[in-house]
């Protein structure tokens, strides 16, 4: 797992990928939340569980020979309500 | 890690066209109060008429099982409707087009859709944070 930053409620995790065409980056958009989430757990659980996850914000960075690395913010705290 | 509390006060000088319109889409069209398609509808109606008070292209906003904003594609996800959740990931959007306050990118989408939600409806952010329905935000004073 490559860890990113980190701050007040949010750990950011980095997902090297091969490069997207525009649309195959909407059906990867699946999987990359999913390997983020997983990397999270692996990390916070069992203090923090997938529905303490508030937000995900998802960036993407070129890198050299066909690949990218997405860089993935995990945002959460412990939910006890829906937020209005 | 510091706990930073006073997020409904980061943004006191929010665009009052923003919050007229946050107040109209709550108040007037009834986010709270219809279907969840229309909610939808309803937020991605909002989100058209924030960016153009910003000129700002508007996000796509798609129903989806975590809340995020996918910066390449503008796309943000919902899961369900909450007008502080879809504020807070139109804030993402903004930070994209450069307009950002808090270096801490989290930090001030947190700050800039609270304050939002609490400079347009105050009342209703007040009930809210009472029944501890807005994440981040310390305990309400003096209890329930």
């Amino acid at each position: 797992m490559m860890r990113g930053e980190e701050g007040p409620e949010w750990s950011e995790y980095l997902l090297p990928a091969l490069r997207p065409t525009r649309a195959m980056a909407e059906r990867e958009l699946g999987f990359i939340v999913e390997r983020a989430v997983a990397n999270f757990l692996s990390e916070h659980a069992p203090e923090y569980r997938r529905k303490d996850i508030t937000g995900i914000l998802i960036d993407e960075e070129p890198l050299g020979g066909g690949f990218v690395n997405y860089s993935v913010k995990v945002a959460y705290t412990k939910v006890v309500e829906e937020q209005v | 890690m510091s706990v930073i509390q006073d997020y409904h006060l980061m943004f006191s000088d929010l665009s009052s066209n923003t919050l007229e319109i946050i107040r109209h889409t709550v108040t007037e069209r009834g986010l709270w109060r219809v279907s969840k398609e229309e909610g939808f509808d309803l937020i991605r109606e909002m989100y058209e008429k924030i960016s153009s008070v910003y000129g700002f292209p508007t996000p796509s906003l798609i129903e989806d099982s975590y809340e995020y904003y996918f910066i390449p594609l503008e796309r943000i996800g919902l899961p369900k409707v909450s007008l502080v959740s879809c504020l807070h990931e139109y804030r993402h959007h903004m930070q994209k087009m450069s307009r950002k306050r808090f270096e801490d990118v989290e930090v001030d989408a947190r700050g800039w859709s609270i304050s939002a939600f609490h400079y347009a409806l105050p009342e209703d952010f007040d009930s809210a944070w009472r029944r501890g329905r807005i994440w981040y935000l310390p305990p309400y004073p003096g209890g329930e």
